[in-house]
């Protein structure tokens, strides 16, 4: 029953409103440096970017997520800053020279800014390919649905180019713009519509609404070409999921053979980009996918999503191998750390990937994805409370024949050595499962093509599902298969560290040599040096004790 | 748990200690009292003959054995240094042979790792999800084997802060791991019952030992590691054969389930069985008991001892058949730790002087009077202290020529307790202060640390020789509805839980109905017969509780307890015998 | 089509609306949006909506209940002539203001209090209707007294209500000694979520659900090492209803003002949910849920404010504001998940969520049901 006094109200409301009401505890405190095994990493104050006016930060703002765009130009100067930082933030987009952790920024100095009407930046991609240290090409996607390109170095008006601009081809927000890797002028531009679309900047756009022919299409996707008699732009369009899935982030792989595109259907696709040829996916545990990036060996691709998970996906089968669990609130951005990946084991190390994430919960994590969690096979079984149909044996004489143990299992049963009723156990370590970890070698397990097709809507798998499966864009048939293990299937992986680093949420990370950078909505961009970074020369770029809190 | 050393074995313990005994004459040298909650895990590192403890209280202690070794009445004082930063309770640690690193397993999952010549934190590793129950350190300290009770094996290389490898071999948590020289093998027990051995860089060779009858709690190797002693939740030890380590994978893979490599141990030691359930009769006296073998047996408590073997029938069975109308307030707990009846007195939440019964009930001679009633705790309290008493009164003999007034006072005689019973005082339950046996409370030492520790409320009965009070019962009489007669006022009465019928009958007649024989009609009939009134209470006046007739036998607790049932105040009604009429 | 389109059906697009829908606001009679938004939010949780109008057509008793009238006023909504257009619910009000004294007035109410009210009033409404309850009832009026008779004991037959919105949490005790694990069952027809500044649903359902430590003086008695040992104890979801109603408290009571303020915490909550942490026999793990209504709290406190919903129907949202109706863009959602800074005094929070199961309408997949749920 709610309180009925009439109580006085501004002053009270005041007071209430300026404490916090759950007491701020140790996690809640933001963070200024953190220890991990590497050493310490500490937030240099005044290597921060953001706009030069700062204003005070109300949380819907403009709602479109500050991105953060890197490029180095080819500078013969060894003591010069050739690193160029591009960052949007609500209406306005900024060029900054990036000094990293040898130089306080200075926000008066920028080298370019452009103030948008009726309309927000989202997204922005350098033309690595074409960069010389006098000229860059600067492709930027907005909410509206028009995309720009422009030199922010020459700054001149012939150079500046629009896409999409009266809104013809797609209505809809950009989310993510790329160019295609080594290419003078060619980029990808992904929608909220579910959409993405090559545009040729030596093109023109098509003025009234397109029209399409299909020229491949497979399992939730088609590409077609634009049906017209002269070249124009789009020159492809994609169309990824159902209608109105929007694609979230897009990714080429290091080795830029792939492609890998996730949406709001909670699918991860990743697809042989010359071939446009679907050669896998992953489904996320539920919800939408935000964000997704490749391992520096193009092996594995990791993905972040409103399931507060990221999600670590193998190449090579098809299969997500690992989930790591810390984040509090949507994963926003996910990151590999080239820097602190160790590749290949040896006599004393193991191989080891090093993984950044950002969320909505305003914290970072950095996880270590190793070795052991990678070679451990899973077997996508049932969980079921009791075994009835042994088909144990079936399934392992099947397997010894070419020795390999594949990732299947028979209808609804499971190997199972648990006594019936004792469920005191979460691991049901099936015979299978065991076996399985010894398993020789996982390079034959492509091999394996013995599908059982049951019709039932329990689950099946093999490592090359996904292109086989009958009604399989359904998440309820994908449980429990190499696309979509159950929560207890595969390794769950904790951070290495989780901190908070800002007062608003976090929406970008990009990891550099020495440092690495995080991103706030409120429109501000961290500098984070890497331990041992910090010498005398830029001691005094990081925060002073007063401010800083040690972890 | 302990660890071997020439003559010396070293105990910690959920009773909060830490136990230092001389094996070969099994005596306890010393007790470290510098825990705070269980004794969870023992370390030792046998070159720098150094001990590390720790536990629920979330620390960890380091101890020399050498001065632990040394310890007398006299030179009783030990220094140890602690390492800090435990954030939970640790279930496990482990130390290597020089003592230059020690690591923690616990609630957090998180191993930590400290420098015990400098007592400082050097890492965590992080990887498991459960507690962390069975560490194992390679000589130099650079590999560490962890056992969780996710399922895991995890090994550790320290310097780069990673985990190497983790084996999957077991179903449920791993409680025990034992790993060779060489560090190239692992052998791992726990919940399962299985112990495997998996070679640790390759863990597709393994072989399941063998499959234990209960969970394996720890191992120890023979020297060569030919063969384990594993402890289990059962009392028996067994010895099991290891296969060699170039004989790995065994097993044939086709198989349904893994074929152990041994079905039965080479050696085993047969320990006792533990009694597993228990159930306390309603005259509070007797406990009927059932073992792991599945005896059942019947216990008496004012004896201390065992008074009757069953055999194997069905416990449930057994107690029903046993248990009597009767109520006794309780008056002591018992606790099945030990797996042998532990019983509990106290003051705090059972008064064990609250349990006043009928000598006849009790079956003791009863002096003179039929009606004399004895008080278990103070009958108990006085043979389990017999000794003590008897060496305490030769001193004082020459001042107290009152001794045949104090022996008058004396309620009749206790029932004999075997010498053998251990008799432990504690502050708090669970955290011993002194122990001792029975037979051994009239020594010059004994007697002294009993008279320091024994609680106030002992000495009262013993020494003052004071008698625990009575338990008051307060209750209503009311004439039966179905009677005429009337009273003028229904006070509310009080009197000694342990009273019987017929004296509340007798009650009635003289107070109640005595007071009121002028000019009313009670009933009971006007003639003045001489006969009738030499009859006995109970033959006039009848008792009645929540519409049952009540035998005059039986006492107000019990008529409380069985027949009222409820929290109000007991109410009874009286009215004329039918039997008369 | 008739001359008179309404600007909503324009927005939809006279083509793409739905055949058998209609989109009716509610009157607020004076403080009454705490039950126009709960019973608009009801009302788009089709197996509730499909099972209300089920009553209505069997149920031809004259006596008025709570239930009746909730029957009566969906009733009146699904015939409606017209395909949008608003309702005045006077006589479900009327009748709830007589079932609950609380209710009886014009101040604002709790919207979660309302709803639970509701539900818990329909299914003992459904119980005393029941024919073996009216001879139970007349039974032990003979007999005087002796058996208090419950009326929703273990041994009654579950109604629609718990069909469609009962799960089971079950409370478990792993003794860290042994590692056994002990557990209690209860049920519940919703969750209270304790809410933490930027955080997502999921998380806070985790922290509804984490573990509790029995150690120290306050450890655990395990019956099988018959002594005392630490323990963990976590609550697990062990049954999945097919309508998941979360319930953030938002409303948190400060000692130092004596009353109930506003918690405007931003916490997130996905169109898709899975629940984490359910029990090792848990009945049904891998239910998928999809959002289907949301009760949003305007407002800077429990005394002032206005309750709107956000519905999904069909493939789009919809936003009802007591008798107004507005068709809404997906992405608006975002707007209501909450502020992330105290600085604003008011705002439009998220409140209560219901998450309906993507099986529900699949009778196959639906054990307890023995009907089958139309579509």
């Amino acid at each position: 029953m709610l309180n009925h006094e009439r109580v006085t109200d501004d002053a009270d409301h005041c007071e209430i409103m300026a404490s916090s009401v759950d007491g701020a505890e140790e996690e809640d405190k933001l963070k200024t440096q953190f220890v991990i095994r590497d050493g310490t990493y500490k937030r240099m104050t005044l290597s921060e970017y953001s706009r030069p006016n700062r204003v005070a930060y109300t949380t819907n703002q403009g709602n479109t997520a500050v991105k953060v765009s890197f490029i180095t130009l080819p500078d013969p100067d060894p003591s010069g800053y050739p690193e160029r930082l591009c960052f949007n933030t609500g209406k306005e987009l900024y060029v900054f020279v990036y000094k990293g952790v040898k130089k306080a920024a200075d926000l008066t100095k920028y080298v370019d800014k452009k103030i948008y009407k009726g309309t927000n930046p989202t997204s922005h991609d350098f033309n690595r390919f074409t960069a010389t240290l006098d000229s860059i090409s600067l492709v930027v996607g907005f909410s509206t649905g028009p995309i720009q390109l422009f030199d922010p170095i020459k700054r001149e008006e012939k150079d500046f180019k629009t896409f999409n601009e009266h809104t013809s081809i797609d209505k809809s927000k950009v989310t993510c713009v790329r160019w295609i890797p080594n290419s003078k002028n060619l980029f990808l531009a992904s929608y909220a519509s579910g959409h993405m679309y090559l545009f040729n900047q030596d093109l023109p756009c098509c003025i009234s609404t397109p029209s399409y022919q299909i020229l491949q299409s497979g399992e939730g996707y088609a590409v077609y070409t634009l049906k017209s008699k002269s070249p124009l732009n789009p020159v492809h369009r994609w169309v990824i999921g159902h209608e109105g899935s929007s694609v979230n982030e897009i990714a080429f792989s290091p080795c830029h053979s792939y492609l890998a595109v996730v949406s709001q259907d909670g699918f991860l696709r990743v697809f042989n980009y010359s071939t446009q040829e679907l050669v896998g996916r992953a489904r996320s545990y539920y919800g939408g996918f935000l964000c997704v990036c490749w391992s520096p060996d193009s092996k594995y691709v990791v993905v972040g999503g409103e399931d507060d998970l990221i999600t670590v996906w193998r190449l090579k089968d098809r299969c997500v191998v690992a989930r790591g669990d810390g984040h509090h609130s949507w994963v926003s951005v996910v990151a590999f750390d080239p820097f602190s990946t160790q590749l290949h084991s040896d006599e004393d190390t193991v191989q080891c990937y090093r993984l950044g994430s950002v969320g909505q919960d305003t914290q970072l994590c950095l996880w270590d994805i190793t070795e052991d969690v990678l070679t451990q096979t899973n077997v996508f079984s049932v969980r079921t409370k009791t075994s009835n149909n042994n088909n144990n044996t079936t399934s392992l004489n099947n397997s010894t024949g070419n020795g390999t143990i594949k990732c299947h299992n028979n209808s609804n049963s499971t190997i199972n050595h648990k006594d019936s009723g004792d469920h005191s156990t979460s691991h049901v370590a099936s015979l299978t499962q065991r076996l399985a970890g010894f398993s020789f070698g996982s390079s034959d397990k492509s091999k394996s093509h013995d599908h059982n097709h049951h019709n039932n809507s329990h689950s099946r798998s093999s490592p090359n599902s996904g292109l086989s499966l009958a009604d399989s864009t359904d998440p309820m048939r994908l449980i429990g298969t190499a696309s979509c293990p159950r929560y207890d299937q595969c390794p769950r992986i904790e951070p290495l560290i989780r901190k908070k680093i800002a007062h608003e949420r976090l929406t970008a990370l990009v990891f550099k040599e020495d440092c690495f950078v995080a991103a706030c909505q409120d429109g501000y961009v961290y500098t984070w040096a890497r331990p041992g970074k910090i010498s005398n020369q830029n001691s005094h770029l990081v925060a002073g004790t007063g401010s800083s809190t040690v972890v | 748990m302990s660890f071997p050393i020439p003559f010396a074995v070293i105990s910690a313990s959920s009773d909060t200690t830490v136990k230092v005994w001389n094996a070969h004459k099994s005596y306890c040298m010393s007790t470290l009292r510098t825990h705070k909650d269980y004794v969870r895990a023992l370390a030792y590192a046998k070159d720098k003959e150094l001990v590390a403890s720790a536990g629920l209280d979330k620390s960890i202690f380091l101890w020399d054995v050498n001065t632990l070794t040394a310890l007398t009445a006299n030179n009783n004082t030990v220094t140890t240094t602690s390492l800090p930063g435990s954030k939970n309770s640790i279930y496990s640690l482990a130390m290597n042979p020089a003592g230059t690193v020690v690591v923690s397993g616990s609630t957090e999952k998180v191993l930590r790792v400290w420098d015990p010549r400098t007592c400082t934190k050097t890492c965590k590793l992080l990887g498991h999800t459960d507690n962390v129950k069975a560490l194992v350190l390679n000589r130099d300290g650079t590999r560490c084997l962890s056992g969780s009770s996710d399922g895991t094996i995890k090994l550790w290389h320290l310097g780069e802060q990673q985990c190497i490898h983790t084996i999957h071999v077991h179903k449920e948590g791993v409680w025990a791991l034992l790993a060779n020289e060489a560090f190239t093998h692992v052998i791992s027990g726990g919940r399962d019952r299985s112990i495997y051995m998996t070679e640790m860089r390759q863990s597709k060779n393994f072989a399941l030992v063998c499959e234990e009858q209960a969970s394996i709690l720890k191992m120890v190797p023979e020297t060569d590691f030919t063969g384990i002693w594993v402890a289990t939740a059962n009392s028996t030890l067994n010895y099991w054969k290891l296969p060699k380590k170039e004989d790995l994978p065994v097993s044939s893979l086709g198989a349904d389930h893994l074929v152990p490599y041994s079905e039965t141990p080479l050696k085993t030691i047969k320990g006792g069985a533990a009694i597993r359930k228990q159930h306390v009769l309603n005259d509070k006296r007797h406990i009927v008991t059932q073992d792991s073998d599945m005896n059942v047996c019947v216990y008496d408590v004012l004896k201390a001892c065992k008074v009757e073997d069953v055999g194997k029938v069905n416990f449930d069975e057994e107690v029903k058949k046993r248990s009597k109308i009767v109520y006794v307030p309780n008056w002591f707990s018992v606790d099945l730790k030990t797996g042998m009846l532990t019983i509990n007195l106290g003051q705090d939440e059972i008064d064990c002087f609250s349990a006043w019964v009928s000598s006849k009930e009790a079956g003791l001679p009863s002096p003179d009077n039929v009606d004399s009633k004895i008080n278990y705790g103070s009958l108990i309290l006085k043979a389990l202290l017999e000794h003590w008493i008897a060496a305490s009164q030769i001193q004082d003999d020459g001042e107290d020529e009152g001794s045949a007034a104090s022996q008058a006072n004396q309620t009749p005689e206790y029932f004999k307790i075997p010498g053998h019973t251990p008799l432990i005082i504690s502050e708090v339950v669970g955290r011993g202060l002194y122990r001792l046996l029975v037979r051994d409370a009239g020594g010059d030492t004994e007697h002294h640390c009993l008279r320091d520790n024994l609680p106030p409320w002992v000495l009262d009965i013993i020494v003052e020789k004071n008698m625990p009070k009575f338990t008051k019962i307060p209750f209503y009489i009311n004439p039966h509805k179905s009677s005429n007669m009337k009273v003028s006022k229904t006070d509310r009465l009080v009197a000694n839980d342990f009273l019987q019928i017929h004296k509340v009958a007798e009650h009635v007649l003289e107070k109640i109905l005595g007071a009121d024989t002028t000019g009313i009609n009670t009933g009971l009939g006007s003639s003045p017969n001489e006969e009738q009134d030499n009859l006995p209470a109970e033959d006039k006046i009848e008792l009645v509780c929540n519409g049952q007739v009540l035998d005059p036998q039986m006492d107000l607790r019990t008529v409380r307890h069985f027949i009222w049932k409820q929290a109000t105040d007991l109410n009874l009604e009286f009215k004329t015998n039918s039997k008369r009429t | 089509m008739g001359p008179n389109i309404s600007a909503l059906e324009k927005e939809i697009g006279t083509d793409r609306f739905p055949p058998n829908e209609r989109y009716f606001g509610l009157v607020n009679f004076g403080n009454t949006c705490y039950s126009n938004s709960v019973l608009q939010a009801l009302y788009f949780c089709k197996p509730f909506r499909d099972r209300v109008l089920e009553y209505k057509a069997k149920n031809k008793k004259n006596k008025e209940t709570l239930l009746s009238c909730l029957a009566d006023l969906f009733h009146n909504i699904a015939t409606h002539k017209k395909k949008v257009g608003s309702i005045a619910p006077k006589k479900f009000i009327t009748r709830l203001r007589k079932e609950k004294d609380e209710f009886d007035n014009y101040m604002q109410q709790d919207a979660h209090e309302f709803l639970n009210f509701l539900i818990n009033h329909i299914n003992e409404v459904i119980l005393s209707e029941r024919p073996q309850a009216n001879n139970r009832a007349k039974l032990t009026s003979d007999a005087g007294g002796g058996d208090n008779h419950s009326s929703s004991g273990g041994f009654e037959e579950p109604t629609w209500v718990h069909e469609i919105f009962q799960g089971i949490l079950t409370s478990e005790t792993k003794c860290l000694n042994c590692e056994t694990v002990s557990s209690k069952d209860e049920d519940f027809f919703d969750l209270q979520v304790d809410i933490k500044q930027n955080t997502s649903i999921t998380q806070c359902l985790r922290g509804f659900s984490s573990t509790e430590t029995l150690c120290s003086d306050n450890k655990f008695k395990c019956d099988n090492c018959a002594s005392y040992q630490e323990a963990q104890k976590c609550m697990k979801v062990k049954k999945l209803p097919m309508i998941l109603a979360l319930h953030l408290k938002r409303f948190k009571y400060m000692d130092k003002i004596n009353r109930h303020v506003k918690v405007s915490h931003r916490v997130v909550f996905p169109l898709e949910l899975r629940l984490f942490h359910l029990s090792d026999d848990a009945v049904n793990p891998d239910r998928m849920y999809n959002l289907v209504a949301v009760v949003i709290h305007c407002g800077s406190g429990p005394n002032r404010g206005h309750y709107i919903s956000i519905v999904k129907s069909h493939d789009f949202w919809l936003l009802f504001d007591d008798d107004v109706v507005d068709k809404i863009d997906q992405s608006t959602i975002e707007d209501f998940f909450g502020l992330t800074s105290d600085h604003q005094k008011s705002s439009e929070t998220g409140y209560i969520l219901f998450y309906q199961s993507r099986d529900s309408s699949d009778p196959k997949v639906n054990s307890n049901d023995c009907r089958q749920n139309g579509k």
